[in-house]
């Protein structure tokens, strides 16, 4: 060990130069105040920052997006870009289920299925839901879900035909 | 309420105030009462050794003050845990040392250094006399530029070693000290002061060599 630290003799020197590294005048003078000062603040927590002292995990995760400022950035651009997209994906007129489903449908008639046939003999076929079966009949395989799930009012500004505005006073 | 606190420990021989222990016990158990001259006293007792164990660790002055602030505010949160099983030196030491280590483990890509001047005794210190030519013009320059390299050598430690290197070669901890304070054994502490030293004198041995 003796010769290990006889090794290291010159780094060992220059090392003390750490020992006259001192803070600005004055530094400690206030020091001892300010941390009772801060401890005694602590002790009136806002409400708030009560909740972070009981849930600790919550202030490590902000803290742990603080100290990866790039990679919450990142991520808050992909979120955003998805939502762009949602939004304008959902405002297209031609957007709808119906015309996406004509889309795919298969050309062949004769080999086409349509699932609004299965429900043919169904009480709960609506009007329009046979008239829509009858349409996609002829031209091949459609998915309807007007039988159960109507489509709501969009948000976007074109309004929904299909959805009556309900009326409770018996007329 | 009345706070219950463990005998304090009969092994402080290596704490700086030794001979204060029973000093020290009555202060801790005032703080702990709430008494904040009692707790005051306790902080300028250590500020300089808990502000220099952070500002070694970090090279930077700011980050140091925020280290030193927290490791003593936290200290006085958890003075109720304090079992007396070590000298309260060697538990707020404790604390401050993990508390260093954390913050360097976040901050690992983003390393700045903030230097604190050095004392106008440097230039007359014999072991840096015995590095530095006699014969060069600007000696200031030359210790602020030995300066930055240190810093930026031990910046490249990873946090254990950096933490062994600053307690023992830098603030004279001794090793069964530094084992207690960083929950490990003595063997474990000598290996890493090793390693340290080893990897600073390749990273400084340009300097070394002015010898």
């Amino acid at each position: 060990m003796n010769e290990n630290e006889n090794n290291f003799e010159s780094l060992r020197q220059l090392l003390a130069l750490k020992k006259h590294e001192v803070p600005p005048p004055g530094y400690f003078n206030r020091f001892s105040h300010r941390v009772i000062n801060e401890i005694e603040s602590g002790e009136r927590l806002t409400d708030s920052e009560r909740f972070f002292v009981t849930v600790p995990w919550l202030f490590r995760l902000l803290s742990s997006m603080q100290a990866r400022p790039a990679l919450v950035g990142t991520a808050a651009t992909g979120i955003f870009v998805l939502m762009a997209i949602g939004l304008i994906v959902a405002d297209r007129p031609d957007s709808s289920p119906e015309v996406a489903a004509s889309a795919m449908a298969p050309v062949d008639p004769a080999n086409s299925l349509s699932i609004s046939q299965t429900f043919a003999s169904s009480d709960l076929m609506t009007a329009s839901a046979s008239s829509n079966s009858a349409e996609t009949a002829s031209t091949g395989l459609a998915i309807s879900t007007n039988l159960s799930l109507q489509p709501v009012a969009s948000m976007f500004g074109h309004p929904n035909s299909l959805v009556q505005p309900a009326s409770f006073n018996g007329n | 309420m009345e706070m219950i606190m463990a005998e304090p420990a009969t092994n402080t021989s290596t704490s700086p105030e030794a001979g204060n222990v029973t000093d020290e016990f009555t202060l801790v158990s005032r703080a702990r009462r709430g008494e904040m001259d009692a707790y005051d006293e306790l902080v300028r007792r250590y500020q300089e050794r808990i502000y220099a164990t952070m500002y070694h660790m970090t090279s930077n002055h700011e980050d140091a003050n925020d280290l030193a602030q927290e490791s003593f505010i936290k200290a006085f949160q958890a003075l109720k845990s304090f079992k007396g099983d070590s000298s309260f030196y060697t538990w707020l030491y404790r604390i401050a040392v993990n508390k260093a280590i954390n913050f360097i483990k976040q901050r690992r890509n983003r390393v700045s250094m903030s230097l604190n001047d050095l004392d106008t005794n440097a230039e007359h210190d014999p072991d840096l006399v015995a590095l530095i030519s006699h014969k060069t013009p600007h000696r200031a320059a030359t210790l602020a530029e030995l300066q930055e390299k240190l810093n930026a050598a031990i910046l490249k430690l990873s946090e254990q070693h950096r933490a062994v290197v600053v307690l023992h070669d830098v603030q004279g901890v001794p090793h069964e000290e530094i084992a207690d304070i960083m929950g490990c054994n003595v063997g474990t502490v000598r290996s890493r002061l090793f390693y340290a030293r080893q990897q600073l004198q390749g990273l400084l041995a340009e300097y070394l060599d002015k010898k």
